[in-house]
């Protein structure tokens, strides 16, 4: 065995030393030869015999000195590179065709892969942990779905009895507002119970991270990741000691997590992991508190059925003696195991079904780009033949001349595919970059690892062979001997080519009006929830989230639920100061902010249907500065306050809800939640949309902030200002920070923005489909001009005759559109039905349409068979100008 | 048997290594000479293609070369066979043997069944 890898080793040397003349072989051949001549004479042949016999015994001396030239060398790999250098220079000498290839090849592979790279973030990335395939999530379900885990008390039975587990952790995602370094913060969390990193098998960069005891805090401890490390403390090592102040604990900084690792909700990495015992010990003991998710590591041999089953008899028993009647089929029916490899799915659930529709759109969008090249390649190789003909003729064999144009085939969509990944990689972050908007921002990291880089090589291997090799050599034809003395125009062979372009253009215009659909299917969603009533008005509004940070002071808490009120009074009244300021209020909950918050109510006269209602507290000029108009009655003034009657807003939905055609003013409503309070109601408000655009705006009942229900530790403070409102943030934060230095100000945005982000998916869809149907769109144009220039081009002899004979400049330009129509016609007659058929599964996709829309799929015909046409003017006209003494002359 | 034999492929190795074996040092024309008299001139050998030969077994390291002199005194290369080429040798000998008899035994009885 040693033997051959010294050849190879000694080969591969020789290779790179390159062929050079050898004297010691030239002088050992010569000796050879003379000695078998001396031989030849000593057996009594003539001198001249003996030199003929020896030289015939010996064979060719080159192609002796060739084999041994080949064995001390890798002659393919040289042949290899001959043909590269040769592909090289014919991409030198024909830029423009070569251009155009990796500029298509490019575009196309670089969608696609910036969309799998995408996808491999969202649906397929395993988290950084130790064998993630063994973690699973229990959770409760219901007939509405999954929930999270159950309370705490259940989550430790199941701890203490089953055996099916090698351990189990309980976490939750949180935004903590916490004072580090003496600076009121917000930053993204977990809480976690103290086994969390073990079983996750996470281990820290430095320090420890947390063990069974931490849980009792004492004393209190977090950890931070190793993002939140290099970003908030430079890397710095002394940052374990530090304090970070939460709620009434000070908790030290004990340890950072490994690189890589940020929590179990993708697309949300959490900076701080605390023990979740920070909200109060109560947790660990409250039956039915429902806050919180399970992730457990299943013991090896175990099967997922019989750790359900083992959990499931704990969960049925303690929810029997929880009693809880209402909601329970609903939401905590019985215990599942779920793969928890990937974390929680919220970022899957949500991007899945749009990443797979725009994957299959780019996949069109290749599909056309790599007709169009086949088609150009055939064409190219067409016009090349002369050149083959001629390198046969002198010597070069078939499989060398295939082996020559497969190289040349490669090393342009090679050249196009690297260029493609580079596109890629930039087209993932601009799309990511695209969903980083929303309140809490969704951050994806798409990488460019081995699995993105394997899919575009694949890509471009297939795309290769199936739309560069096959078309050249199909091209090439059986035999390239005949091109010498024929121009090659009108062999049969030429016209089965053009047969197969003319397929190539079909194909194009069916698969371009399938992308024109569903790009028009996208853009009149977007169009339609653009138009919708939102019920307010957005323009000219600047929303803050304004949190006064709870702490322990020597002096006791930092803030109280009566120093509270205090700071809101202040902060409105301060506010109002700011010249430019056309109105200002608080709110708990803000259209669209994705905040929410429920309670029950009963009215006056019988029980209702549902007595389910959305509940926000909102301060006197709220309807005001969100344009909500009000109705009947009146809206919230300065003297709603505590002594006051308490009074209550509805919305028109509620209104007719509960009250029918009755007058709601004056009826007095008990809320219900956490305790009974019995609200006047004095005005009817409009219906702003509040979770998403999609949904009917919901019930609502509005308390003013003033006369409280739930303690209002944060608040959005709302301004209407005539001019931009983003100009006006400066001077409100400001303005807020002078009443507290630990006041947390977050999420500054203006309302516009958060209706184009609750727009986020429809944007993204019909921004990326509509730049690829017109890309597409223009593909197909340029793939008809291609094939209708070289039908002229081959026609050129037969148009001339045609002119000499008198026909006319119309029919003859007829004769060529009539050509094209006729394509247009095919791809259109195939493509509807395959647009009906593919845009179906978009319909949970699209808004107040349907996927087999007439009006849309008629405009996308008219658009695409336009420009068809556009693109046919140009050789149709070239055409009929065609001159018939050149035309025959050139024959 | 009318034709002479084509040489199998890698089978011009073998003899060589087997030549030099048995016959100690041989420069390229004694060593295809010998293997024409060996194999009674039942084989094709254009002598040119024993150099090839002769390259990849350097490169294997189973011969080694060195200039010498001739026995009609002129300057010749001389090769010889090492002790990794032996073991090679004793390996494919009996791979050949194996291989022969295997065919030997296949061949023969269709031989009487075909009558």
């Amino acid at each position: 065995m040693t033997g051959r890898v010294r050849e190879w080793w000694e080969r591969t040397l020789g290779f790179i030393r390159g062929r050079r003349p050898d004297p010691d072989l030239d002088a050992e051949l010569a000796a050879h030869l003379e000695m078998a001549v001396e031989d030849n004479l000593r057996s009594g042949m003539s001198p001249e015999e003996s030199h003929r016999a020896a030289m015939k015994k010996f064979g060719s001396r080159s192609s002796a000195k060739e084999t041994i030239d080949d064995q001390r060398g890798l002659p393919w790999l040289e042949s290899f590179f001959k043909d590269l250098g040769y592909a090289l220079r014919g991409m030198r000498k024909r830029p423009a065709f070569a251009s155009v290839v990796v500029f298509i090849l490019a575009l196309g592979i670089g969608a696609n892969t910036a969309l799998f790279s995408l996808i491999e973030t969202v649906m397929l990335r395993e988290l950084p942990v130790r064998d993630p395939e063994q973690l699973f999530f229990l959770q409760n379900v219901g007939s509405k779905g999954p929930n999270g885990a159950p309370p705490y008390p259940c989550f430790e039975l199941f701890r203490e009895q089953t055996r099916a587990f090698d351990g189990m952790a309980a976490f939750g995602f949180d935004n903590f507002d916490v004072v580090m370094d003496g600076r009121a913060e917000q930053v993204s969390g977990e809480l976690a119970s103290s086994s969390y990193f073990e079983v996750l098998g996470v281990k820290p960069a430095i320090g420890r991270l947390l063990t069974a005891t931490d849980d009792r805090l004492q004393p209190p401890v977090a950890v931070i990741s190793y993002g939140c490390w290099q970003r908030r403390f430079g890397g710095n090592p002394a940052v374990l000691g530090k304090v970070i102040t939460y709620k009434r604990s000070q908790l030290t900084i004990i340890g950072v997590t490994e690189e890589g690792f940020v929590g179990m909700t993708p697309g949300h990495p959490a900076d701080v992991t605390l023990p979740f015992t920070v909200q109060g010990p109560g947790i660990l003991r409250e039956k039915a508190n429902w806050g919180f998710d399970a992730v457990a590591r299943l013991r090896p041999g175990v099967s997922v059925a019989q750790a359900r089953a083992q959990i499931d008899t704990i969960f049925q028993s303690y929810m029997a003696e929880l009693a809880m009647k209402e909601m329970r089929r609903e939401y905590f029916d019985h215990m599942e195991l779920a793969p928890a490899s990937k974390g929680l799915d919220t970022l899957r659930s949500r991007f899945s079904r749009p990443l797979l529709v725009l994957m299959g759109l780019v996949g069109l969008v290749l599909l056309v780009g790599c007709t169009n090249l086949a088609s150009l390649l055939m064409a190219h190789t067409d016009s090349r033949r002369r050149e083959f003909a001629v390198r046969v003729a002198i010597g070069a064999g078939r499989g060398r001349l295939v082996r020559q144009l497969v190289t040349e085939i490669l090393l342009l969509f090679g050249l196009g595919s690297s260029v493609g990944v580079v596109v890629g990689h930039f087209g993932s972050r601009l799309v990511a970059g695209f969903v980083a908007v929303e309140r809490t921002p969704i951050l994806l990291t798409p990488r460019f690892d081995i699995p993105v880089l394997a899919f575009a090589a694949c890509v471009a291997l297939l795309t290769g062979l199936l739309f560069g090799v096959t078309p050249v050599l199909g091209a090439l034809g059986a035999a390239p001997y005949p091109a010498l003395h024929d121009s090659g125009n009108r062999s049969t062979d030429s016209r089965v080519r053009m047969g197969v372009r003319q397929m190539l253009v079909i194909t194009q215009v069916a698969f371009s009006l399938i992308l024109l659909v569903g790009a028009g299917l996208f853009v009149r969603t977007l169009a339609n929830l653009d138009r919708l009533d939102l019920g307010f008005r957005p323009q000219g509004v600047l929303t803050l989230s304004i949190t006064p940070v709870l702490y322990m002071t020597p002096t006791g808490p930092s803030y109280t639920d009566e120093r509270l009120d205090g700071v809101w009074a202040q902060l409105l009244e301060r506010i109002r100061t700011i010249p430019g300021i056309r109105s200002a209020s608080l709110a708990w909950l803000t259209p669209l902010s994705g905040r929410d918050r429920g309670v029950r109510i009963s009215v006056p006269g019988g029980e209702a249907a549902d007595p389910n209602i959305g509940q926000n507290h909102v301060s006197d000029g709220y309807f005001e500065t969100f344009g909500i108009p009000v109705l009947a009655g009146r809206p919230f003034a300065p003297g709603d306050r505590v002594g006051a009657t308490p009074v209550a807003i509805v919305n028109e939905a509620a209104a007719r809800f509960y009250f029918g055609d009755r007058n709601p003013i004056g009826a007095r409503v008990q809320i219900r939640g956490g305790r009974v309070d019995t609200y006047e109601i004095v005005g009817v408000v409009g219906n702003p949309k509040h979770l998403s655009l999609r949904e009917e705006a919901p019930r609502f009942i509005y308390i003013p902030v003033a006369q409280r229900r739930d303690p209002l530790r944060r608040l959005t403070l709302a301004i209407n200002t005539p001019g931009n409102p983003a100009n006006l943030a400066p001077a409100v934060e400001r303005e807020v920070r002078r009443i507290g230095a630990d006041i947390l100000i977050t999420e500054v945005t203006t309302a516009e923005r958060q209706v184009e982000a609750s727009l986020l998916q429809e944007r993204l869809l019909s921004t990326i489909s509509g730049v690829f149907g017109f890309l597409a769109l223009a593909l197909s144009a340029v793939g008809m001009f291609g094939l209708l220039a070289h039908f002229v081009q081959q026609r050129t002899a037969e148009i001339g005759i045609r002119i000499a004979l008198g026909a006319e400049t119309a029919a003859v330009r007829r004769m060529v559109l009539g050509r094209s129509l006729k394509l247009v016609a095919i791809g259109i007659a195939l493509g509807v039905p395959a647009a009906v058929l593919a845009t179906r599964p978009l319909a949970s996709l699209l808004y107040d349409l349907e996927p087999s829309d007439i009006g849309t799929i008629a405009a996308s015909v008219v658009v695409l068979a336009s420009t068809a046409m556009l693109a046919s003017y140009l050789p149709a006209r070239r055409a009929s100008r065609i001159d018939p003494m050149t035309a025959l002359r050139n024959e | 048997m009318g034709s002479k034999l084509a040489l199998l492929q890698g089978t011009l190795d073998l003899l060589v290594l087997q030549t030099l074996a048995s016959m100690g040092p041989l420069h390229g024309y004694g060593l295809a000479r010998r293997i024409e008299q060996l194999s009674g001139d039942e084989v094709v050998l254009n002598q040119g293609t024993i150099y090839a030969s002769l390259v990849r077994l350097q490169q294997r390291r189973w011969i080694e070369a060195e200039w010498g002199t001739s026995e009609t005194n002129r300057r010749a290369k001389f090769y010889s066979i090492t002790r990794a080429g032996r073991k090679q040798l004793a390996e494919e000998t009996s791979y050949w043997q194996r291989l022969a008899a295997v065919i030997g035994r296949v061949l023969a009885p269709s031989k009487g069944g075909t009558k």
